[in-house]
């Protein structure tokens, strides 16, 4: 198994390297057979890889502790589920796991948009090969997950806070999102090579970049729900270095899928989408620099390793020779065609632009603040959350507020006067929301008040847009309102598909301040019978015990719930220590009101001798609104990439035009 | 080590040397000048057309009144009568490269 899965990862790296080599070949020379050669080359990477992978998922499954990297990251105790999944809990099997992925991703998007390639971008396909080098190169000379040594008789186990349901589908979820980005990178640097910068490549790679955007967000979401049952301190998210990792391409990438629809319909705004596009790529290369390198304190840090070096300096060499490509380029980039108007819909987006950009900015200014201070003043310094909630408040509210205005300018221009009198209803709900929080006690909280106003104007935009197309449809169609209103999603799913996202991020907004805002907590030490009150709810200990598990042992303490003197449930919060790992994990206890959307989350914090169990209890109100925003995302996304019929009315339209203006 | 690892692993190899080879056994033309400039040109067109029907949209859903609408359909549609006339060209033009000369 070692070496075939050692010699299926060089084959790969030659195939990448043919790849590369004769795809530049057949770019420069336009010669469309060699750029066949460069595809079929990178597609036959791709299979290579995938029975790397295999080999290193079978190792694991016969707990072949002959594998270094196996022998590290499992045991013979470790469930089959995390056996499975620990081939991306480490180091070397994660840039494997990228590898796999982006050469799938890239043979999968240059098949789809072979016709494009071969005639109009074919430097694409050394581009992405490219990519994939650098991860060959370093799984082959840097860091081989097929590395041997004399079997133990059993591994070391996996690190007991990866071993949670979430983390099976977290860390690939963020790898799908990290390296879909390569795919509109790979293309948009096609382009410029090839002088080709209209709205093609922009088409070719819409799809993908949304594709990667969902994973990556989805990705965060499940982190965030692993963050909140694993590491137990009652919060989601903390903005921990390894977290804004993720985030920040997510936000560059935000902004392209915004931005792009400018370029798709107006031709504007091409030089701006390319540098997103390039942003979003080296951000998610920065994010893999910042997780795999160690070289920031996280709790994400599981693997540290030599690998920093190698990223850094592949970061510098993808983001010097895409900005100097696209310097060079800047002539051809720019567009004759100018914003008629700061109220108009393109305004709206640019805006929204800005906001999303810098606010990734700030965050990546406080991620690598730590990074620059230790290297210039030779003191490590951190950047805590005061700083990224200041700026996420900056530039997190007027966003809502764009949120609700933008799908209210008409596009090219509008004016003042027509859109006040459209934001008339969505203001007054608005109004309406801070008037209620204000009388219900929420006057010290104008953070809170201000948010949920926002979200309502939102919200409220949002259900104006529904109702008012659906409206519009009926009285084109004649057709009931279910009807119309599906035919009109289904008709325009980019646009709903959108609307829809913007609810989830209504949702999570809710979520986020809500249990930010409205939490409360306390702790106390208990001994069996006595109790804690916290908001309505009191909780009594009725005993604590020790069990034993396959992995772990698990310290337990059962505490019954009461709510207006009535038993409600009953909840176990309590701690595992796993003896392969030497290691001990918090195992807290949350009890889901879905009614409230409100989490009561137990934490059993220490076990005395004596029986005392010290425990923190919080209430997290509106908190599941933000996992329940999750699905509402994900819904989104979909009806978005659904794909779209053709329209019947093309040609008629066509025809009318014509009559209306002769051509020339 | 069993000889059958690297025998099977050598047949993978020629197997994925031979998939990365088979465009040799099917030439394809690279395309010309004169397609891309009519893709690029159909591209155009389809934008200045979704343009045309995002217009119409926002009049009927009310972000547009009348006049505004007026104002801007007449610049949309001669944009996309213009894309349209580009299109027709583009294939001309081809067309022309792809006959034989007399």
């Amino acid at each position: 198994v070692a070496f075939a899965g050692a010699a299926s990862l060089e084959l790969a790296l030659a195939l990448l390297v043919v790849a590369a080599t004769v795809g530049a070949y057949g770019a420069v020379r336009a010669r469309a057979t060699a750029v066949e050669v460069a595809r079929h080359a990178l597609l036959a990477a791709f299979l290579s890889t995938v029975l790397a992978a295999a080999l290193l998922e079978l190792s694991f499954l016969r707990h072949d502790f002959s594998l270094t990297y196996v022998a590290n990251h499992a045991s013979r105790s470790l469930p089959l589920g995390y056996t499975a999944a620990a081939l991306w809990s480490g180091q070397e099997g994660s840039l494997l796991f990228w590898l796999l992925v982006l050469t799938g991703l890239s043979s999968l998007a240059l098949h789809l948009n072979r016709q494009l390639v071969r005639r109009s971008l074919p430097a694409t396909v050394p581009v992405l090969a490219g990519v994939a080098i650098f991860f060959a190169v370093v799984l082959v000379f840097v860091a081989p997950p097929f590395a041997t040594q004399i079997a133990p008789p059993d591994g070391r186990g996996m690190n007991p806070s990866l071993q949670n349901a979430y983390m099976l589908a977290h860390p690939p979820m963020l790898y799908l999102g990290y390296v879909g980005l390569t795919i509109p990178f790979g293309f948009a640097m096609a382009a410029l090579l090839h002088k080709r910068v209209d709205e093609r490549w922009v088409i070719a790679t819409r799809k993908w970049t949304i594709v990667a955007w969902m994973f990556l967000g989805l990705g965060m979401l499940l982190g965030a729900k692993w963050a909140y049952e694993e590491i137990g301190w009652g919060g989601y998210y903390a903005w921990d270095p390894v977290e804004n990792a993720a985030l920040m391409p997510w936000l560059a990438a935000t902004a392209y899928l915004h931005s792009v629809m400018i370029q798709e319909k107006k031709n504007m705004l091409r030089v701006w989408n390319v540098v997103l596009v390039a942003l979003a790529f080296s951000l998610s290369l920065f994010g893999t620099f910042i997780t795999r390198s160690g070289v920031v304190n996280s709790v994400h840090s599981f693997a540290q390793s030599s690998v920093g070096g190698w990223f850094l300096g592949f970061i510098v060499i993808a983001v010097t020779a895409s900005t100097a490509l696209i310097l060079v380029r800047l002539p051809v980039l720019r567009g004759h065609t100018r914003m008629e108007s700061v109220v108009s819909r393109e305004a709206a987006f640019l805006y929204n632009n800005l906001l999303l950009v810098g606010l990734c900015l700030t965050v990546l200014w406080g991620v690598a603040f730590p990074l620059v201070s230790e290297a210039i003043r030779g003191e490590a310094s951190t950047v805590g959350p005061p700083y990224f909630n200041f700026f996420l408040r900056v530039f997190g509210l007027p966003l809502l507020v764009l949120m609700g205005i933008g799908p209210l300018i008409a596009w090219r221009r509008s004016s003042v006067r027509r859109l006040l009198r459209t934001v008339r209803v969505p203001a007054a709900a608005a109004a309406i929301v801070a008037v209620a929080l204000v009388a219900g006690g929420a006057a010290d909280k104008p953070l809170a008040v201000s948010g949920y106003s926002f979200a309502v104007f939102a919200l409220t935009t949002i259900v104006r847009e529904f109702v008012i197309g659906t409206r519009a449809r009926r009285s084109a169609t004649g057709a009931g309102w279910a009807r119309s209103a599906t035919t009109l999603v289904g008709r325009n799913r980019r646009r709903y598909g959108g609307y829809l996202v913007h609810v989830g991020v209504v949702m999570l907004t809710l979520g986020v301040i809500g249990s930010a805002m409205f939490g409360a907590t306390k702790q106390k030490a208990l001994r069996a019978g006595e109790t804690v009150a916290i908001g309505d709810y009191t909780l009594r200990l009725d005993r604590s015990y020790i069990r034993v598990a396959a992995n772990a042992l698990q310290l337990r303490a059962q505490l019954a719930v009461f709510r207006g003197g009535a038993r409600i449930g009953t909840v176990v919060a309590g701690k595992n220590r796993y003896v392969v790992e030497g290691e001990t994990s918090n195992e807290a206890a949350i009890r889901t009101d879905w009614r409230r959307a409100e989490d009561l989350f137990v934490i059993a914090e220490q076990f005395d001798a004596n029986g005392t169990v010290w425990v923190k209890v919080l209430v997290n109100p509106l908190v599941d609104l933000i996992w329940l925003s999750g699905g509402i995302f994900l819904l989104g996304s979909l009806v978005t990439l659904w794909p779209q019929r053709r329209k019947p009315e093309r040609e008629p339209r066509v025809a009318e035009v014509r009559t209306l203006v002769p051509a020339r | 080590m069993s000889v059958l690892g690297p025998l099977g692993f050598a047949l993978f190899a020629l197997t994925m040397a031979g998939l990365t080879l088979l465009p040799v056994l099917r030439r394809r033309d690279a395309g010309s000048p004169r397609l891309d400039v009519l893709l690029e040109r159909i591209a155009t067109r389809d934008r200045t057309l979704q343009e045309l029907r995002e217009l119409e949209f926002d009049h009927r859903a009310g972000a547009l009144g009348d006049e505004e609408y007026a104002a801007l359909v007449k610049g949309a549609r001669r944009e996309a009568a213009a894309a349209l006339h580009a299109v027709e060209q583009a294939e001309v033009d081809l067309q022309r490269e792809l006959e034989p000369a007399p």
